[in-house]
């Protein structure tokens, strides 16, 4: 890999050891993305992973971004659903 | 494309959102995120901003602002396939980046079908040269700059002659690529890249503005109008083609 550039390449590789991310993986709206969380359910995109092409057009997809990745499409179980175990008239 | 789709909903082309789904989709940002994005009106026209750094194998510390490959990348495949997309315009102010990453958006953008023109503001230095004549027509602003000068290695002692020719060989590839998409003959472009007295850290010349068109770089200088003026002319032209293509297939 070979960097060609007018900046001082100790400027561009700075802090080039520290490790980085965190990051997140999630499906958000049938796209597979890479995300850097910045608070509760919501990320800064770092790359689509995998995703229709059509969302690469989109300037809110884009690296950069803030995307809210809690899981829109899987719907929430109802409580009732967790009990296994059938109640008896209480 | 991912298992959750819909079915008969393909990856190239989904259907133009309703203008329901949108206002929704804005409610949403606002909401989750305290942001929105300015609803963008049709237009036939994609515009590709390169900015910063071009990081290509290597994620670059977070100090700098980068242009992501794999990200321009698939937008430039989605964009030649796409039947709104009529042209592309490509705004440059790049401090160079990934010499393999560069190359690869420059190749792209000069084998799409569809017209396409460059304008360098800022700058557009190192690999974003190539870049800014792969289009079919390229505009500098009069302030923009250039610089052309040799790739290196910061800090590296040359101590085996293969190193050195493996980097005069990465140059020959930007070279070749500039002068075979410019005016710029060889002598003066290796002549622009190997000046010494002009830049203080390096060997190599500094463009501003009319200096590049005049070397050939360049093809005019000009802002956004001019380019967008001279993408529409192209637009216009390659659709007269086409469509006296189809007519002449119809006879």
């Amino acid at each position: 890999m070979t960097i060609y550039t007018a900046m001082p390449l100790e400027l561009v590789l700075d802090g080039m050891g520290n490790e980085p991310g965190p990051f997140v993986e999630t499906t958000v709206k049938g796209m597979t993305v890479q995300l850097v969380p910045v608070a509760p359910g919501v990320g800064r995109i770092v790359r689509l992973l995998s995703a229709p092409l059509d969302c690469y057009l989109k300037t809110e997809y884009a690296p950069g971004q803030l995307i809210g990745y809690m899981p829109q499409d899987e719907p929430i179980p109802p409580a009732s659903s967790l009990y296994d175990v059938p109640r008896f008239g209480m | 494309m991912s298992d959750k789709e819909k079915p008969g909903q393909t990856s190239e082309q989904p259907g133009p959102q309703s203008e329901e789904a949108r206002k929704q989709s804005a409610t949403e940002a606002v909401v989750q995120l305290g942001q929105t994005t300015v609803p963008s009106a049709e237009s036939h026209v994609f515009c590709l901003t390169i900015i910063g750094q071009i990081e290509g194998h290597l994620i670059l510390p977070p100090q700098n602002k980068t242009t992501k490959y794999e990200h321009v990348i698939p937008q430039l495949i989605a964009a030649e396939q796409n039947p709104k997309i009529e042209g592309l315009l490509i705004v440059l102010n790049t401090v160079g980046g990934d010499v393999e990453a560069g190359l690869a958006i420059a190749e792209m953008i000069s084998s799409l079908t569809k017209p396409s023109v460059a304008l360098v503001l800022g700058g557009g230095h190192s690999i974003g040269v190539p870049i800014a004549v792969s289009a079919d027509a390229s505009y500098i602003a009069e302030t923009a700059t250039m610089t052309i000068h040799p790739i290196r290695m910061s800090g590296l002692v040359i101590g085996v002659p293969q190193t050195f020719d493996y980097l005069e060989k990465m140059q020959e590839r930007v070279t070749r690529f500039v002068i075979g998409h410019s005016k710029v003959s060889e002598q003066t472009f290796k002549e622009l890249m190997f000046k010494t007295g002009e830049l203080t850290r390096d060997i190599g010349t500094t463009v501003i503005g009319q200096d590049a068109v005049k070397h050939g770089l360049i093809d005019a200088v000009g802002g956004v109008g001019d380019a967008l003026r001279e993408l529409n002319r192209r637009i216009k032209e390659r659709k007269v083609k086409t469509g006296a293509k189809e007519g002449a297939i119809m006879q």
